[in-house]
């Protein structure tokens, strides 16, 4: 996979990232020449060039406020692409700010004002863009979850009074206040990105939301409270020493808790649930919050093929089931209200997949070839009611 | 149903043979006779065809013509006793209109009538002894005929439309529900407007077509499409790099463009497109496929067709109002293809009319696509192909290999010379757009199938009715086995022939020898041999027609029983059918003695009108007797919905038939179906690619280990409408290179890849 991405002001680069094996930067005159294009096609009566595709791979233009990003990859569907890009303009509003963005005067001082974590979050987007659900955040399954979560609450309201509290396993978010479900699942995400970013000196520094606030600046606060156990927070004008204390003191009592939940990775579901031995992963994705728990470590063996398991659940969501061609889509045939589709499957040499969507819910799950077709739906099925009906599990 | 099967064949007149006598033996040859309307088309009553599968084809062969000496036996007075009780003329702004106040004597005895095989009237035929056509784009009602003892016979006049019964506008929906309520009325009021004879004779008017300028010139006519649109719909740039200059440069000249460079903004971004290029080749050593741009919220899909190492760019423009990146993709594919086929280099030529005919026949076969309906399988090159009984099917091949062969009479002077001047590549036989019978190979039959798809011959054949075709066309296939040891067709002669009778039509392929090449008047003279070859396959028709093919072929194709599929949003459907197949049995035990009468006299009109051919026609009706429709599903139910088999290696695909007026319309199913088929298309196309790469190499590239590479996918799909939630599967196979799709009820308990593999074996016919 190669993804190159590239963002002008007015023909100035901004800057130019890429990604993948063995690929050679591009001339600066490429990506002037496409910028030009972009820019001829605009200047004949409003004509917006959107994409051009080539085999195995496209090109994608897309312009916000005054910038241009161009996109090109020759592994990733438009839609990954189109989110990728989406998201790099959108942690470029995080940290500088819309209206920043739209009076650029000098484009060298932009470039300045982006500060290193900002660059790092667009390289780890890159990473991410292949392997990563980018319009939906990550979670773990544990019983700790609603207990946490009850403290989390009393948190957010007492001491911090602060409506937006996540706390993060790994940059897996194991519960949240329910204000912070409230964001923007592209906010929600950015921040999460952007705290597991920030190294350890460097816990507190301005947001802007782009959703939310994409003119008035937060804080975020960062705050590790055991190893691999993170709890991040929007907040007002409190002093970082005053709030790094309060957390020591609020949570000192919940460590064994946190601990727990943090043994839970990276197998991201409680040990006490087992499944059928022709299962081999799970993408279980709740609608309704935008998040999603994958696991890629069943039984427990730890493989390279892991996270192949892990890629091909993912590939298997963005390819087939989250589809658009039923969606928005007019039939002309008045009688008909709705068209869902609840089940889907693929068989390959390799392995099976089955998907089964409900209202809330949508889970894929990855078979051993061995299992017959027929018998995937009720095995998917039983997954679903596995993971959800445990009452401890909050999620 | 088109009525051209209907007409009798001894009324047919080969009106080409007289255009031949005019034809001054140019390069080519076109000759198309169409009709623009359809005479009681839509009126008939829909018949039951599930339960009567067994019995249709003997009776079909007993039916009784229109014409010849049964004529006055036949002719009854109608049942209903009505009589014109006052007449009112009045005038409008649009001529004069009449009012007829009917009294229904017998109306509380009045039934609706039950309907019978053999009677092919429409209602408003049986009732008032007049028949209708429709006019144009189904609005008007004109009257066609009035018969003997009809009431109008003293009122109206043919060529006067009927506007209204009792108050209420009548439509092609309506018409035959109006007339259904007014027969148990005592009065009622017909108004009838009277004739504009010019429109009348302009509408019987038969277009005659003889360069492809005139589809286009007559395609209101033909097609009652409204194509005055200001908006792009297609567009067509052909650029070439201006050598003249020097070699190096990058000065670029637009050969052609279509429509013309004032109109078309997409020719004013060629430099775009030609530096997208450009980056593309020089940075990653590929060429694009295809660049999407936006105009007022309208997307537009252009194409890229690049040839002589980057000289020469083809670019082809389509508004995603009319069709996908998929529509588009596949169009350019075939259209590029269709060209190639047709012109040796079309991008030298200086002649463009042509040309640009033919992009404006593109242009009228957007238009014709439902926008929110979608296109999968009819835009694959693969010729649909119907899988007719064996005994047909080694008739037909009988048929065919007899002309190929040119041993089927008694040789004469000329035809010694035909069989040396010609060697035969091959030949097939469409029934109107689906293919019956094939003697090419894959690659001969793709070009051979573009050729008539983008000649508007089976777009004819949906919107009116074609009487007559002889094309004959020189051809430049890229690929052939030629007879002349070199395999390049700029340097053989290879020509296509084309001849329809009725719904048949017949292709033929053909190749000079070159060792008989005269190079003196070359031309006119391999132009008469082609006249004559085109005779030789017209008598071959000609037999195929006469000895009951074309006949059989309809009703096998419009009966879709083989296997048989279930329209799950038409679940009375069933009902209905029964209870009709009730009243004509007690018809036609009421009729007995009638109908014997008239099958002895049939018989016997058919003995004389056929000679020799009704022994033969006899003989295949009986071999069709013992068929019965064919469920490839387990159970009281038949639980298939519907099912595509695109078999790339044979350049065929079987798929359910759903032609309108044959069975009841499946569209909505189909619309789904194809959306969820387009999804797992391009899943089971990867797979094939990377099947590809993996024989040549043993490394899997990264790119392809997290690639979804399904060898079947599937969707389980639920529908919410008026009557309820329906839940069915889509499921999409892959075979080698055949895919296969199948749409089937979710309850079955079946293991229903079964079915997919049954189809795959060819369990269609």
């Amino acid at each position: 996979m190669s993804i190159y991405l590239m963002c002008l002001h007015n023909g100035t680069p901004i800057f130019n990232k890429k990604r993948g094996e063995n690929i050679e930067n591009l001339p600066f005159s490429t990506t002037a020449s496409l910028s030009s294009v972009h820019l001829f096609c605009q200047a004949q009566t409003n004509i917006d060039l959107t994409s051009t595709q080539f085999d195995d791979g496209l090109i994608l233009w897309r312009e916000y406020e005054t910038l241009l990003f161009i996109g090109i990859s020759n592994n990733l569907s438009e839609k990954v692409l189109a989110s990728l890009i989406e998201k790099a303009y959108y942690a470029m509003v995080l940290h500088v700010g819309l209206n920043e963005i739209k009076n650029i005067k000098n484009s060298d001082r932009m470039k300045r004002e982006l500060k290193s974590t900002f660059y790092q979050m667009i390289e780890k987007l890159m990473d991410f863009a292949e392997n990563d659900l980018l319009d939906y955040n990550e979670s773990i399954l544990c019983h700790e979850a609603s207990l946490i979560q009850q403290k989390l609450n009393e948190f957010c309201e007492l001491p911090i009074a602060s409506p937006f509290c996540f706390m993060l396993t790994k940059s897996r978010l194991i519960c949240a206040s329910l204000g912070f479900y409230d964001l923007h699942v592209t906010d929600r995400k950015l921040l999460i990105l952007l705290l597991t970013q920030l190294n350890v000196s460097q816990k507190d520094i301005p947001v802007f939301l782009p959703h939310k606030s994409p003119n008035i600046a937060y804080r975020l606060i960062g705050q590790s409270l055991i190893q691999g156990v993170t709890i991040g927070l929007l907040c007002g004008q409190q002093k970082y020493e005053d709030l790094e204390i309060l957390c020591q003191d609020f949570w000192q009592d919940s460590y064994e808790l946190l601990v727990k939940a943090e043994i839970s990775n990276p197998r991201n579901f409680p040990q006490t649930i087992e499944f059928d031995s022709t299962v081999l992963g799970f993408l279980l994705i709740n609608k309704h919050n935008k998040k999603y728990v994958i696991s890629k470590n069943i039984q427990q063996v730890a493989s390279k093929r892991n996270s192949h398991r892990m890629n091909i659940l993912r590939t298997f969501f963005n390819e087939a089931v989250d589809l658009d061609n039923f969606k928005n889509s007019s039939f002309y045939d008045s009688s008909i209200e709705n068209i869902t589709v609840n089940e889907h499957y693929y068989v390959s040499d390799y392995h099976k997949c089955h998907a089964i969507i409900d209202e809330n819910y949508i889970l894929c799950v990855l078979y051993l070839s061995v299992i017959p077709t027929y018998a995937m739906s009720f095995l998917t099925q039983d997954v679903l009611n596995k993971l959800l009906s445990d009452k401890s599990i909050e999620w | 149903m088109s009525n051209a099967s209907d007409c009798s064949f001894n009324s047919y007149s080969p009106d080409f043979k007289n255009y031949i006598e005019e034809y001054n033996g140019s390069s080519s040859l076109i000759y198309i006779r169409a009709h623009s309307i359809d005479h009681h088309h839509q009126l008939k009553q829909s018949l039951n065809t599930d339960e009567l599968f067994r019995n249709e084809f003997k009776r079909m062969s007993l039916r009784q013509r229109d014409k010849g000496i049964l004529s006055k036996f036949t002719s009854k007075k109608s049942k209903f006793d009505l009589k014109v009780v006052e007449r009112n003329v009045y005038s409008h702004d649009n001529g004069r209109a009449k009012e007829l106040k009917i009294r229904n004597i017998s109306f509380k005895e009045n039934k609706l009538p039950k309907p019978r095989l053999n009677d092919h009237r429409s209602l408003f035929e049986i009732i008032f002894n007049a028949s209708l056509i429709i006019g144009p784009e189904n609005r008007k009602f004109i009257i066609d005929k009035i018969n003997q003892f009809s009431i109008f016979e003293k009122d109206l006049n043919v060529g006067d439309t009927i506007k209204s019964i009792n108050g209420d506008l009548i439509t092609v929906d309506n018409l035959n529900h109006i007339l259904s309520k007014v027969i148990t009325q005592k009065y009622f009021k017909i108004v009838a407007e009277e004739s504009c004879k010019d429109e009348y004779v302009a509408m019987q008017e038969e277009i005659k077509i003889t360069k492809v300028p005139d589809v286009v010139t007559f395609k209101d006519k033909l097609f009652q499409l409204e194509t005055e649109s200001h908006e792009l719909i297609f567009s067509l740039n052909v650029i070439v790099k201006n050598e003249q200059i020097s070699e190096d440069s990058d000065d670029y000249i637009t050969v052609f463009s279509y429509p013309p460079k004032e109109n078309n903004f997409l020719h004013k971004l060629k430099g775009s497109f030609l530096t997208i290029a450009s980056i593309m080749k020089n940075t990653f050593n590929i060429y694009p496929r295809i660049t999407n741009i936006k105009v007022h919220n309208t997307i537009f899909y252009v194409t890229y067709t690049i040839r002589n190492g980057g000289n020469e760019f083809i670019f082809l423009g389509f508004n995603s109002n009319y069709g996908g990146s998929f529509d588009a993709t596949h169009l350019t594919k075939n259209f590029v293809k269709f060209l190639d086929y047709i012109y040796p280099n079309f991008i030298i030529m200086n002649d463009f009319e042509q040309l640009n005919s033919f992009c404006e026949i593109v242009k009228m076969q957007l238009i014709k696509k439902n926008s929110d309906a979608i296109n999968f399988e009819q835009l694959f090159s693969c010729v649909k192909f119907v899988s007719l009984p064996k005994e047909i099917v080694l008739r037909i091949n009988d048929a065919l290999s007899e002309l190929e062969a040119m041993d089927y009479r008694n040789w004469n002077e000329s035809l010694m010379e035909l069989f040396g001047k010609f060697s035969i590549i091959g030949s097939c036989l469409y029934f109107k757009n689906s293919l019956i019978c094939s003697h090419f190979n894959e690659i001969d039959l793709e070009n051979v199938d573009l050729f008539i798809r983008h000649m508007c011959l089976k777009f004819m054949f949906e919107r009116c009715i074609l009487k007559e075709v002889a094309i004959w066309q020189r051809v430049y296939p890229r690929e052939y086995q030629s007879y002349n040891m070199e395999n390049d067709s700029t340097k053989n002669k290879v020509f296509l022939l084309i001849v329809s009778n009725g719904n048949l039509i017949m292709c033929v392929l053909l190749e000079e020898n070159s060792f008989n090449i005269n190079p003196e008047n070359i031309e006119s003279q391999s132009s008469n041999y082609l006249i004559n070859f085109l005779f030789e396959m017209k008598d071959v028709l000609d037999h195929l027609k006469m000895v009951g093919i074309e006949n059989l072929a309809k009703i096998w194709i419009n009966s879709a029983k083989r296997p048989l599929c279930k329209n799950p949003f038409e679940p009375e459907i069933s009902k209905k059918n029964q209870l009709q197949l009730k009243n004509i049995k007690e018809e036609s035990e009421d009729d007995e003695s009638d109908r014997d009468f008239d099958s002895h006299i049939d018989g016997q009109s058919t003995r004389q009108s056929s000679s020799g051919g009704f022994e033969n026609e006899d003989l295949i009706y009986k071999d069709f007797e013992d068929i019965i429709p064919q469920t490839l599903t387990f159970g009281a139910d038949n639980v298939l919905f519907h099912f595509t088999n695109l078999d790339f290696k044979e350049g065929i695909m079987i798929t359910s038939l759903c032609e309108k007026y044959s069975i009841p319309p499946n569209d909505l199913l189909v619309d789904i179906f194809r959306r969820g088929c387009l999804n797992i298309h391009n899943k089971l196309q990867n797979t094939i690619k990377f099947n590809q790469i993996l024989s040549r190499e043993n490394r899997i590239s990264n790119n392809n280990k997290t690639a979804m590479l399904p060898k079947e996918q599937a969707m389980l799909c639920e529908v919410k409408w008026e009557k309820g939630i329906l839940n069915f599967w889509i499921i999409g196979r892959l075979f080698g290179i055949k895919e296969l799709y199948v749409c089937h009820d979710a309850r079955t308990p079946q293991n229903m890849v079964e079915i997919a593999f049954r189809l795959a074996i060819n369990c269609c016919g």
